[in-house]
């Protein structure tokens, strides 16, 4: 609209061709330890559903009612079912990384269903750090990156050195408030703790 | 302005007006009737004697409980403003305060319906930004009260898009009628109403009563032997069947009917300064506003009854960091072409000559494919089964839907339609009507590519974007214009220096 406007836009368009296209990013993997973790929820989740499904084909009276033919066809889907599943950890943790640019942040997750979602720091409402009980004894922390998109759009990133975490949150803080200075009465919410 | 604050001592805890209890009553009575619907249809239609009248003493008594709740919830609940803060006392067995500052209300909003009308008083809904606590309501204000309390917040929150009382706002801001639906208006948007989902309500509250009638262990199955034997013959024959389906279609048109002019009637849309307001509502007579930067999507739509008749309905989304749901967008329905084109010539201002030569792309085959390929393997199966068990009935009727399934497919493939120009994204979508979704890019917030095993092997992938007000997806697009896509919408987000919001 006015003429400054038009100042900082061709300024940007310079920027765009500096900015790194998405594909040749170097994506940063998650912390190894980060691995156990996951492998640690899906043995946790194995043994409680097998005790489960064990105690009821043990203790129930499915046996008289279902053939055997039927119980074994079930325990074998049930076995590739478990071993399918600790592929999916594996992989499914091999493929979430994260790249961090200069604008915007960028985290990508999915073995089968891919997903890769973009949050531009200008867009960013608050940042804020986790850490479950099994990740605190792994000395880990997750960066949630909120934004108005919306619970469905929000990054959650696993598996992250606590210092590097902290220093995510510090860095993306810090362009939040740098782009937004001046231009908009936004003010993201104060961390209050 | 002045006059008004002097007049209240707005710091002062307050009550609200004495029509609430009336309204808070009405409010438990609502929930306590849908709750205890099953024990009155009983009571209405049969059971012992003995049992009515226990009931009847049950129902007395829980009213006057009901009512003595709200007499207390009433002198429990005050408000008073302090500090650039709202703050509401309330709780009648626990007792709660609740502090909003002004800066976190978004926006202000009355309600009136009959009881409001005939105290002359107003509902407050105020929209807060914030993850707790999403909305506050005070429930009964004198009309001055509520000014007073509006103009208050909103002096110390320039920003705010409060929806002021129509004589203030008509002295402070020009207001325009971009929209006044008639009554013979007002009767055709009831008839193109989507019929179908007033008999899904018909179908689903008939079987919500069965099953809670059955609960209670009264069945018709069996009560139908008793009282009529010969049903089960007559209710064979076609002639009952066909006058059966003819009365479900009448209902279903009424009820539609009924349902729009009870939320249509004397609808006028104004634009106000930087914004719009929607007032409407037979009974319950509504007042909704938005300003243009908390605008987020522009959505129109007609169904296929609609585009025969070549009327328009329209929704204009606002920004709230909680989820989606109807109070934050405003909906017109029974516009004219030129009507949506003024209002989007409104929103989009300086952008809005982009639209005249904007060009859309369709989206990959496959999408149609894939809908085709989910169709096929959840129907083909249970038509061959059902088929194989000899239920021919059931087997055509799940043909013809399969039928019906691939025909929307193909209908969905092509009206699936996308195009960007330098500030607004267009996504054209439909199955037996149209609609359309218009955004601006700078009020995008977050870019997701996603995509399955099957759409890679033929590089593809789908594009969603995110907006404070929910997301719009372009599905089944080339893996390199998806890219390519994403960049362009990025860069255009990143180098915006406009507030979103």
């Amino acid at each position: 609209m006015s003429k400054s406007n038009i100042d900082t836009f061709t300024n940007i368009q310079l920027d765009v061709e500096t900015l790194p296209k998405v594909q040749d990013l170097i994506y940063q993997p998650l912390e190894s330890r980060y691995k156990t973790v996951l492998l640690l929820g899906r043995l946790i989740f194995t043994a409680v559903a097998t005790f489960t499904i064990g105690a009821v084909l043990l203790f129930s009276p499915i046996k008289e009612l279902v053939p055997m033919w039927a119980i074994y066809l079930f325990i074998a889907i049930y076995i590739l079912y478990i071993v399918l599943g600790f592929v999916a950890t594996l992989e499914g943790f091999r493929h979430k990384s994260f790249a961090l640019r200069e604008r915007d942040i960028i985290y990508k997750e999915g073995w089968i269903w891919k997903d890769h979602t973009t949050t531009p720091f200008n867009r960013v409402q608050h940042v804020s750090i986790d850490q479950g009980p099994i990740e605190r004894n792994f000395n880990l922390s997750k960066l949630k990156i909120f934004t108005a998109g919306g619970r469905a759009s929000d990054i959650t990133i696993p598996g992250l050195d606590p210092i590097t975490a902290d220093q995510l949150k510090e860095f993306i803080v810090s362009k939040t408030l740098k782009d937004k200075s001046g231009e908009s009465d936004f003010h993201p919410h104060d961390e209050e703790q | 302005m002045m006059k008004s604050n002097n007049t209240y001592d707005l710091s002062s805890p307050t009550r609200q007006s004495y029509a609430a209890i009336l309204l808070i009553a009405y409010k438990l009575y609502k929930v306590l009737i849908r709750q205890l619907f099953p024990f009155l249809i009983i009571f209405l239609f049969g059971g012992s004697t003995n049992m009515k009248d226990s009931l009847m003493i049950f129902i007395i008594a829980i009213s006057i409980i009901g009512f003595i709740y709200s007499i207390i919830a009433f002198f429990k609940y005050y408000f008073y403003l302090k500090d650039d803060k709202l703050i509401v006392q309330k709780g009648v067995f626990k007792k709660s305060k609740i502090e909003i500052p002004f800066d976190r209300i978004q926006s202000i909003n009355y309600e009136q319906n009959i009881i409001h009308r005939l105290f002359n008083v107003v509902k407050l809904n105020m929209d807060t930004a914030g993850s707790v606590g999403s909305e506050l309501q005070i429930n009964a204000l004198d009309h001055k009260l509520a000014n007073a309390i509006s103009d208050h917040i909103l002096k110390h929150r320039s920003e705010l898009s409060a929806t002021m009382s129509s004589e203030e706002r008509s002295s402070k801001e020009e207001k325009k009628v971009i929209f006044r639906l008639s009554i013979p208006q007002l009767l055709k948007v009831g008839i193109t109403e989507n019929h179908l989902r007033s008999g899904g309500i018909i179908i689903f509250f008939f079987f919500w009563l069965w099953d809670n009638l059955r609960e209670l262990g009264l069945d018709f199955m069996e009560r139908m032997d008793d009282y009529a034997p010969m049903a089960k013959v007559v209710s064979a024959s076609l002639i009952v069947i066909s006058s059966l389906v003819v009365l479900f279609i009448l209902v279903s048109f009424l009820i539609s009917l009924i349902r729009t002019v009870l939320r249509y009637y004397n609808l006028i849309m104004y634009r106000i300064g930087e914004g719009f307001s929607i007032e409407s509502g037979l009974l319950n007579r509504r007042e909704y506003a938005a300003k243009d930067h908390k605008i987020q999507v522009l959505t129109w739509s007609q169904n296929l009854l609609q585009s025969w008749s070549s009327i328009f309905e329209l929704r204009l989304t606002q920004a709230s960091s909680i989820a989606v749901n109807d109070r934050k967008s405003l909906s017109v329905a029974g516009l004219e072409w030129e009507d949506v084109k003024e209002t989007e010539a409104y929103l989009f201002k300086n952008d809005f000559h982009e639209l005249s030569d904007i060009e859309t792309y369709p989206v990959h085959p496959y999408y149609r494919f894939r809908r085709m390929y989910y169709w096929t393997i959840i129907l083909v199966p249970t038509i061959i089964a059902t088929a194989y068990f000899q239920e021919m009935t059931v087997s055509t009727v799940l043909f013809l839907w399969y039928l019906l399934g691939m025909v929307s497919s193909q209908l969905k493939f092509k009206k699936k339609r996308f195009g960007i120009t330098d500030n607004l994204l267009l996504l054209q979508g439909g199955t037996f009507g149209k609609s359309e979704t218009l955004l601006q890019l700078y009020k995008l917030q977050n870019i997701k590519i996603h995509s399955t095993p099957l759409q890679r092997r033929r590089e593809l992938s789908s594009l969603t974007l995110y907006t404070a007000s929910g997301q719009v997806s372009i599905p089944d697009i080339g893996y390199t214009t998806c890219v390519r896509l994403k960049n362009y919408l990025l860069y255009k987000i990143e180098s915006s220096s406009k507030s979103w919001f």
